[in-house]
């Protein structure tokens, strides 16, 4: 039984860090769409959405099926219990992805000249280094000393976060003929938010699965 | 941004340093009532067992709380069954057995200040197989009251109800008393067995076992009895099972080759052991 056991944890943890790959990918990729006005990777990151979907459904089903089956306890339950909380973070961030693709393909629509704020890309990129040491973390126990500095990075993304909305909306005071292409981007920096919150999840599910303290 | 990173380091180790705080008020607790205000029915210190040459359990301390169910899991001859009937002297039978070490029963040593036989009537037992008398379900409760002098047929008639009730046997066998307990089913010679331990006016039960020859049913009716039980008695309880001990127990033992390796709450220990070895066994790596 325990043969059974590890053998659909292993593959539950080789499927686990492709889907991480996967939505490394779409964060990369929704930056460079943002940036570079790509529409037509916009409209793939759009339409790869569905099949990180279907993975984290796998995933899900797979972690149930164990917990279910073989009953595990101590550290092999708690594995389970956070991989299955870390699928529903990963599913949001790659959701959010495909969101900024849309707003990517909306603002191009529109034929806008709004620039992106400044410091946007510095908040991205603090926002997926996140998501690239979090996935890293899951490949490896005992990573929960690293994953506690996440809330950091995650308070460094929240106030950028503040200061970009205070001067988007000083830009909206200023050219209010471009608002509807200024709302688009507010709800952009806010998917972002919410992304590095979402990374921020998956350190805690990852502090619980190695140690047993629940951050969140 | 280095700087910003630095001020919310500092905060977060505020923070760390608050949760501690916390953390060590609750320990604090723990250790204030493990000094004394609560009670225990059964405080072993030090305790060695000898079968012969051959030592069977090693330094053993343990305190077992009143009203509460305490299992003792680990493999087949770790010493979990020896230990259980140490609690309740009934090693003396077996030859060359030895003891050292303290037991306490409510506070008086088992071995000097409290006679076997009023020993075993307050620390009752329950067995793997069921071992009803072979005669009638009355009878097999009235045998022990009636032993400790009680004649009164009155008086055996209530403490035979009381004593089913409590076993939850009293609805299916109450119009069947003076059929033989050997016409029960398994499941039910159990609970009559339970009960006819009940009847000795017990404070403690000690249970070997007492589900793995029965079905899924009559475990669970075991198990809910021994949960409704607790409420006025103490149980421990040997068991092969894991998903019994983390239904029912309140405290779980777990022995390796006559040792204890760790005693701790059933949620803890099922959640995060403290001994790599528990972890081990419970996750079925071992043993």
């Amino acid at each position: 039984m325990l043969e059974v056991y590890e053998k659909s944890v292993t593959e539950l943890r080789n499927e686990m860090i492709g889907l991480g790959i996967k939505v490394e990918q779409a964060v990369d990729n929704a930056w460079k769409a943002l940036e570079q006005k790509d529409i037509e990777l916009a409209n793939r990151i759009y339409k790869g959405d569905d099949e990180i979907d279907t993975m984290v459904r796998d995933c899900m089903k797979k972690d149930l099926t164990i917990s279910m089956m073989q009953g595990p306890v101590a550290a092999d339950y708690r594995a389970l219990m956070a991989t299955l909380k870390i699928l529903s973070d990963l599913e949001r961030i790659a959701d959010h992805c495909a969101d900024i693709s849309h707003y990517v393909i909306h603002l191009e629509k529109t034929h806008h000249n709004v620039p992106l704020p400044a410091g946007l890309r510095e908040m991205y990129g603090v926002m997926s280094s996140m998501v690239s040491d979090v996935i890293d973390f899951y490949k490896e126990k005992g990573s929960a000393g690293r994953a506690g500095m996440m809330r950091d990075k995650d308070d460094i993304v929240d106030m950028a976060f503040n200061s970009i909305m205070a001067e988007i909306s000083k830009e909206i005071t200023a050219h209010p003929e471009n608002s509807r292409d200024y709302i688009a981007i507010v709800l952009v920096v806010k998917y972002i938010e919410r992304m590095a919150d979402h990374a921020n999840n998956i350190a805690e599910w990852l502090i619980y699965r190695d140690t047993n303290e629940l951050r969140i | 941004m280095a700087e910003m990173t630095k001020t919310l380091t500092g905060f977060a180790a505020a923070e760390i340093e608050k949760k501690q705080g916390a953390v060590r008020a609750q320990e604090q607790a723990v250790a204030q009532e493990a000094a004394g205000t609560a009670e225990y029915t059964f405080d072993v210190t030090d305790m060695d067992l000898f079968y012969g040459d051959f030592q069977a359990l090693n330094s053993i301390s343990m305190k077992i709380k009143k009203h509460e169910i305490t299992a003792l899991i680990g493999p087949s001859g770790c010493g979990k069954s020896t230990f259980l009937k140490t609690l309740n002297r009934m090693n003396d039978w077996v030859e060359g057995c030895r003891v050292t070490g303290k037991i306490l029963f409510e506070g008086k040593d088992i071995f000097k200040e409290v006679d076997p036989l009023a020993l075993r009537y307050r620390v009752g037992m329950v067995f793997q197989q069921p071992t009803p008398f072979p005669k009638s379900i009355y009878e097999n409760i009235a045998y022990g009251p009636r032993i400790q002098g009680i004649k009164d047929k009155k008086k055996l008639d209530e403490i035979v109800e009381k004593s089913l009730r409590q076993a939850a046997c009293w609805d299916e066998m109450k119009d069947r008393l003076q059929k033989s307990a050997l016409g029960l089913s398994g499941g039910q010679q159990q609970r009559l067995c339970i009960a006819r331990t009940l009847a000795a006016d017990p404070s403690v039960i000690l249970m070997d076992e007492p589900t793995s020859a029965l079905d899924p049913i009559s475990t669970q009716k075991i198990e809910d009895l021994a949960l409704e039980l607790k409420e006025n008695y103490t149980i421990v309880i040997v068991t092969h099972s894991m998903q019994q001990a983390r239904r029912i127990s309140d405290k779980t033992a777990f022995f390796l080759l006559g040792e204890l390796i760790e005693f701790n709450n059933t949620l803890d220990m099922f959640t995060n052991p403290s001994n790599p070895k528990t972890e081990e066994y419970i996750t079925g790596r071992f043993g």
